[in-house]
């Protein structure tokens, strides 16, 4: 082998090192990538590339694609995807409703470019796009705001509230604007803010105190209103039981009684016995031990203390 | 040149030659160590809780259409700009929180808490400074809201919009917003708090289903809610009354309670008090007429033994039990009048 191509061999790996370089600089000069989240536009000598002769650009798939290197044409790239933003963020302002009421409204949005070639032209910026979509929301914003009351915002009325109509319209005019003026769609939109002014804010809070007292002494009275009607209507209730319970019983004793009389019935026969029986049994029940009792010697059987008693022997005697 | 210069100069240049060949082997080296870092620098781990997608020249590598790798997989790519791996941790819940609605609490400020409650009811409230909501009937009211969603979808979850999150975030505002705004103040803090936060569960499930996002709703949260500041006092006095009002209500439903059970107990006792006057007085009759029939027997044979007899022994019984019995003579009509005088309690009368 010779010095020569013994030297080649030797440095082979700095040699491939050399034209893999070379290759990878070639190969990045005349291609690019497009995502699959993203658009992409070529201008050449900067002309968007048009597709026809309306003037649709010529929008790339996702994937490598050849181009003539800069600054021959240049690659303009967006990201496809929605974007959101907060309208009023940092810029607070009243909208007056068809009422009059002074309100803040926020409004957020979700957009898109949906026009690369009017987007390259206009905006080609992200925050730039924001800041024109806004300008674009607020106007619509104060447009639709005026035409409903604040009561089709905020109500316990569920058919009078109106803030999805109210989205719908706010959308409706700024998706034709932002598309027309900007290459963007405005894919969803909400309100996220509805507030009072600070002047306004601190009377709501008044309002709410005395609110909340005059409240508080609605809850009191109705408190004492019911616990009186409970016990009024409890107290009512037990005497009609008792009532009932005393007429029911009235009844059961008439029973009693009237069972008693049949029973009594027998005494007709003897009616002076029956009579006597009655005094003997009312004597026993009414007399009880600490009874003090005063009897003369008229009655029977202490009449045999009197000196007559033996007379009635002789009677007897005699008989 | 002499012999010893011829020497030097032949070793200078073999070290040289020597230095030159280490730094070419080194360089080789590095080439080696580099095509293999290539090679396998590529390999990479889907944890447990993603998913992955390759992107090769930006667009969605896979076969027959399969562009997902699942989770727990060892994966290999070409290196950048070649391949881009796109990990998405699709079974991991995602917490998204807003405080749009929350007061703003100064840090930094340093009050004595006995100051705290006297300075939080003065500050006011500045717009965008302090969020809040209104409620159907126009109170303020502040309150903390969170979601917790899931990747349903990890390509559209990419694909779709830049920051999803975010459009989460603005989508449980607006949820939370457009459904306050039909609800009183009491219905949305204390009463109804639940069926509240359902109804902007509800909502935003509906906002997360048509936006196409790839996610999913699993759990809205209402973490904080609060009256303004400046009103706390007035809604917990509100609080306090309707304690009062269900305490003194459930009061006078026991005393109801307790007054219906002595009324049935009053009840119970009267009909059982008559029922047994009723057995009483009919036991008590159908024995005095057996009584009677069988005295009848004896009285029909000899009235008058039978009658003496009933007689004295009535009265001895009932002057057996007496006490105290004072028997006095009784004069005949043409003897003067006695007089006899008791003291039926002589003896308290003494002691006092």
């Amino acid at each position: 082998m010779s010095d020569h191509n013994k030297k080649a061999t030797i440095h082979w790996p700095a040699m491939v090192m050399g034209v893999i370089v070379a290759l990878i600089f070639i190969f990045t000069l005349i291609t690019f990538q497009v995502s699959e989240t993203e658009c992409a536009i070529v201008t050449t000598f900067g002309k968007p590339k048009a597709l026809d002769k309306s003037g649709e650009v010529f929008q790339y798939k996702p994937g490598l694609h050849l181009r003539w290197p800069y600054p021959i044409q240049r690659v303009w790239r967006h990201d496809n995807r929605v974007f959101c933003f907060e309208g009023a963020e940092g810029k607070w302002e009243e909208v007056q409703t068809k009422d009059g009421k002074n309100i803040i409204i926020s409004i957020y949005c979700g957009w898109k470019v949906s026009n690369p070639k009017r987007y390259f032209e206009r905006v080609n910026n992200i925050k730039i796009a924001a800041e024109e979509i806004n300008s674009v929301l607020r106007d619509a914003k104060n447009s639709v705001i005026g035409k409903y009351k604040l009561s089709n915002l905020i109500n316990s009325n569920h058919s009078q509230l109106k803030i999805e109509e109210v989205e719908k319209n706010i959308l409706k005019i700024s998706q034709s604007r932002a598309k027309e003026l900007y290459g963007t769609e405005i894919v969803f939109l909400g309100i996220n803010h509805l507030g009072f002014p600070e002047t306004v804010a601190n009377s709501v809070f008044e309002r709410m105190k005395k609110e909340r007292d005059r409240l508080a002494e609605s809850y009191l009275a109705e408190g004492d209103a019911k616990a009186t009607e409970i016990k009024a209507k409890a107290d009512a209730e037990a005497k009609m039981v008792i009532v009932e319970a005393e007429a029911k019983a009235r009844g059961i004793m008439a029973e009693g009684d009237m069972q008693a009389a049949k029973s009594y019935a027998v005494f007709n026969s003897e009616p002076q016995l029956a009579a006597f029986l009655r005094k003997l049994e009312s004597l026993k029940r009414t007399i009880s031990e600490k009874t003090t009792l005063i009897v003369d010697t008229n009655t029977a059987p202490y009449d045999l203390l009197s000196a007559d008693s033996i007379n009635i022997e002789k009677k007897q005697n005699k008989k | 040149m002499n012999n010893t210069e011829k020497h030097s100069s032949n070793t200078g240049g073999k070290a040289l030659l020597n230095a030159l060949s280490f730094t070419f082997f080194a360089l080789r080296m590095l080439i080696i160590s580099l095509f293999f870092l290539f090679i396998f620098g590529g390999s990479f781990f889907v944890r447990e809780y993603e998913q992955a997608m390759i992107l090769r020249f930006g667009q969605l590598s896979g076969k027959k259409g399969k562009h997902l790798i699942e989770s727990g997989k060892w994966c290999w790519a070409w290196p950048y700009p070649i391949d881009k791996v796109v990990k998405i941790p699709s079974k991991r819940s995602i917490k998204i929180s807003t405080e749009q609605f929350w007061f703003k609490e100064d840090s930094n400020q340093i009050i004595a808490p006995e100051d705290k409650g006297a300075a939080l009811r003065d500050s006011p409230l500045v717009p965008g400074v302090g969020g809040y909501l209104v409620t159907a009937d126009a109170n303020i009211i502040h309150a903390q809201w969170s979601a917790v969603i899931q990747i349903s979808d990890p390509i559209k979850y990419y694909l779709e919009a830049a920051k999803p999150k975010l459009i989460i975030k603005k989508h449980l505002e607006n949820a939370v917003l457009t459904i306050t705004s039909g609800w009183d103040v009491d219905e949305a803090l204390y009463k109804n708090s639940n069926d509240y936060r359902l109804a902007v569960e509800k909502k935003l499930f509906k906002k997360i289903s048509t936006s196409n996002l790839g996610l999913s709703l699993k759990n809205v949260y209402l973490t904080l809610k609060t009256p303004p500041k400046s009103a706390i006092t007035a809604f917990r006095k509100v609080i306090e009354a309707e304690q009062q009002m269900h305490r003194k209500i459930s009061e006078a439903e026991a005393y109801a309670y307790r007054k219906m059970n002595e009324a049935d107990g009053e009840k119970a006792q009267i009909l059982s008090e008559a029922r047994i006057y009723k057995k009483r007085i009919t036991s008590n009759a159908q024995a005095e007429a057996e009584y009677f029939s069988k005295i009848e027997e004896e009285y029909d044979k000899n009235p008058e033994t039978t009658l003496i007899a009933l007689y004295n022994d009535t009265i001895a019984e009932v002057m057996d039990k007496v006490e105290q019995k004072f028997i006095i003579y009784a004069p005949s009509s043409d003897e003067q009048y006695q007089e006899i005088r008791l003291q039926i309690t002589p003896k308290k009368n003494k002691k006092e």
